[in-house]
């Protein structure tokens, strides 16, 4: 029962997935259509930069991927896999497996290289561009985040990174902050330590407990 | 067997596994609610948090907030059209419009009928089916694994992206991280950089944590905030019993898809959603109406994704092989309580397989009461500022993540498979097919080298057994189904039905 399904699963699922894309952008493709269609001039030269950029994008992820797997499977590999020497099928080398998924993703990487270059992509999700400031900064939050999670502790250095997120969607208001951001780090401080018995990191504030 | 159920009650009838059950429920349906919010997300925050209960307990817990989010999912969909799971964009299609008109509330009604129906059914499923698979599965040996894994594999690749390609991209990079640490065989390191964490492999929980609740973070941070979106209101229109019945045969034939779909080792539930309402729509007699508020779209869809909640858990329970990302997390459940799930687990185990049948069917029951208050109170959960939500689920990562094993390298993993992942997202690169493969790549491996040995090299022992020959060939099958769908199909819309009024939405928020 359960295979006869299969045939009408993979025969669908092209559509089923497309959707999916636009959807998880929280606009189905056919609004973004439609979009196009009642724009002014300026919004539709721009959806079709995207669709340009959606094809580009595909260039560049597959000759990346591929360039990736060919810097791990020349380099690396041949340096961080140590092999013993007497292997009877080189199919049970501890190297083989890697070097083999390695292969095999450079022929995909190039693969998709290839079909970006010969047809362009199709699949275009047309999602609004993310602000590529606001994504580095709130990596260097986190950043920061683990730097101080060992001087400061896990308790101190979240009361810190929490509201310094916070600030980076926008949020002025402390009155609404503050609390939060003491309560839930010490909450949670107290839940792993008292009711799981994990003990945390506490930094400075060990030596006030 | 009836001594064996007996004992099965026994393990579940205690206070903190009905707990379980609820808070769970609760948990996902709420979390499923919020805007950009997933299910899965929810359930790899909440496992740090279940290593100190009983075994049962934590994946009670787990499965609750699994099944809780996928309804949940469907509440922002229907009234702000921003669905909180990927499942519940088919919901979306004619549940906003149904909103549009006043109606939400009906919609959001039949939505928890559906979901409730196609849960229970999926579940019997699951009670009745998983012992059958287990006791076929007792035969496999490490061929017919490693046939059953590249079946489950190409499957997840295939399905779980916009295109096969970089799907199957997606799996390699998860099958490479996978391989770091020692060999299986030879007790060599592998890919270590001599670095003495790296020994025993990156760990699944941080990488888990880092690659689906990172991205979500740093997305929200870098799209220009889009608040006050506005839900509609639920209005006073109750689904009444004529919409129901009407309603009836779609979630039928949504659950039986959601079940056969779940049942599939890498499937999920998105594709078994969209199958299903396109079934509805095709069968109807008026299907001019679905994507302009057709009740019946809403009910298919619901069906369909809720039905496979109970059906995926098949192949994990009976085959130890986890079909999507939330089963992944839920074996990773298992694992850290010393049990693996395989058909080992019901020769060993039965009373424990019983306990969690139990706990799994009162889940639905609790659906039903927690989705019907949820309906209620949703314009408070829309309202959580993003500014304070996400800030929260990053602290939680952290805590959550140094939890797992007291150790500040895998702070370090989560963040750097945070990035990782934030870089595939904006990539276009799915990361379900990347965590499965990470999963399922050291199976994958240890059954090839094991079957090699026992046949010393001679790739003939794959064709030995029908079931190994079986799945490889159903492998190539897809494989080449999935090729020519996407030739073929290139350029055309998505679903049929899935073309919404243009007037109806024009600033749709992005989730």
């Amino acid at each position: 029962m359960t295979w006869i399904g299969l045939g009408a699963v993979t025969l669908r699922q092209g559509w089923c997935t497309q959707a999916e894309a636009g959807c998880r952008r929280g606009e189905s493709t056919a609004v973004h259509d439609a979009r196009i269609g009642s724009a002014s001039p300026a919004t539709v030269s721009l959806e079709v930069r995207r669709t340009v950029s959606a094809r580009t994008r595909d260039l560049w992820v597959g000759v990346g991927t591929a360039v990736l797997f060919a810097y791990l499977l020349l380099v690396v590999i041949p340096n961080q896999i140590r092999t013993p020497a007497s292997i009877a099928n080189i199919v049970m080398s501890p190297a083989f497996w890697p070097a083999a998924i390695a292969v095999l993703a450079i022929v995909l990487g190039l693969a998709l290289a290839a079909k970006a270059f010969i047809t362009g992509s199709a699949d275009d999700d047309g999602e609004s561009s993310p602000t590529t400031w606001r994504s580095l900064a709130s990596i260097g939050i986190m950043i920061g985040y683990y730097l101080l999670l060992e001087p400061l502790g896990i308790v101190l250095a979240s009361v810190i990174a929490m509201p310094a997120l916070s600030a980076l969607f926008g949020e002025r208001r402390v009155v609404m902050l503050a609390p939060i951001a003491l309560l839930l780090p010490v909450g949670l401080y107290f839940f792993f330590t008292e009711v799981a018995h994990i003990p945390m990191p506490l930094g400075p504030l060990s030596d006030l407990i | 067997m009836l001594d064996l159920l007996a004992s099965g009650f026994a393990l579940f009838a205690s206070v903190n596994n009905v707990l379980a059950v609820v808070i769970g429920v609760v948990i996902g349906v709420v979390i499923g609610a919020i805007p950009g919010m997933t299910g899965t997300m929810a359930v790899a925050l909440a496992l740090p948090f279940t290593f100190y209960m009983h075994p049962i307990t934590a994946i009670l817990l787990l499965v609750g907030i699994y099944k809780g989010a996928y309804f949940g999912g469907s509440i922002p969909a229907i009234l702000i059209k921003t669905p909180g799971t990927p499942a519940a964009a088919c919901t979306a299609l004619d549940g906003y419009a149904l909103a549009q008109r006043g109606e939400g509330g009906k919609a959001l009604h039949i939505a928890l009928y559906a979901s409730c129906i196609a849960d229970v059914i999926s579940t019997l499923a699951l009670i009745f089916l998983a012992g059958v698979v287990a006791s076929f599965a007792l035969r496999f040996g490490p061929p017919e694994f490693f046939a059953l894994i590249c079946f489950a594999l190409t499957i997840t690749a295939g399905v779980s992206g916009s295109s096969l390609l970089r799907g199957l991209i997606s799996a390699a990079l998860g099958l490479f991280l996978a391989t770091i640490g020692i060999d299986l065989v030879y007790g060599t390191t592998r890919l270590t950089f001599g670095e003495p964490e790296l020994m025993s492999g990156l760990n699944f929980i941080p990488v888990l944590i880092g690659l689906f609740a990172l991205p979500e973070i740093i997305d929200a941070v870098a799209r220009p905030d889009l608040r006050g979106t506005g839900a509609k209101p639920v209005g006073a229109r109750r689904a009444s019993w004529p919409d129901l019945k009407r309603c009836l045969p779609s979630i039928g034939r949504g659950s039986l898809i959601g079940v056969v779909l779940g049942a599939i080792p890498g499937i999920g539930a998105a594709p078994a959603a969209f199958l299903s309402y396109s079934e509805a729509r095709r069968k109807s007699k008026t299907p001019e109406r679905f994507g302009k508020g057709a009740i019946e779209g809403v009910a298919a869809a619901e069906a369909g994704n809720n039905a496979v909640c109970g059906a995926t858990l098949i192949p994990l329970l009976a085959l130890g092989v986890p079909g999507d990302v939330v089963t992944a997390v839920i074996m990773g459940a298992f694992m850290v309580h010393g049990l693996s799930p395989g058909p080992m687990l019901f020769e060993q185990n039965i009373t424990i397989v019983y306990a969690l049948f139990m706990g799994i069917l009162l889940g639905s029951a609790v659906l039903f009461i927690a989705g019907r208050l949820a309906i209620g109170t949703f314009s408070r959960v829309a309202d959580i500022p993003k500014a304070v939500l996400f800030p929260a689920v990053l602290v939680l990562c952290v805590f959550g993540t140094f939890a797992v094993n007291n150790n500040m390298f895998d702070v370090l993993v989560m963040l750097a498979m945070g990035m990782v992942g934030y870089l595939m997202l904006r990539l276009d690169i799915p990361a379900a097919p990347f965590l499965i493969a990470f999963i399922l790549g050291p199976m994958f491996e240890d059954n090839l080298r094991r079957s090699l040995l026992l046949s010393n090299g001679s790739l003939e022992i794959f064709f030995r057994s029908w079931i190994a020959v079986l799945f490889l060939a159903l492998t190539a099958l897809s494989v080449v189904a999935v090729i020519r769908k996407n030739v073929r199909f290139r350029g055309r819309p998505p679903i049929a039905g899935a073309r919404v009024d243009p007037e109806s939405d024009t600033a749709a928020p992005p989730r």
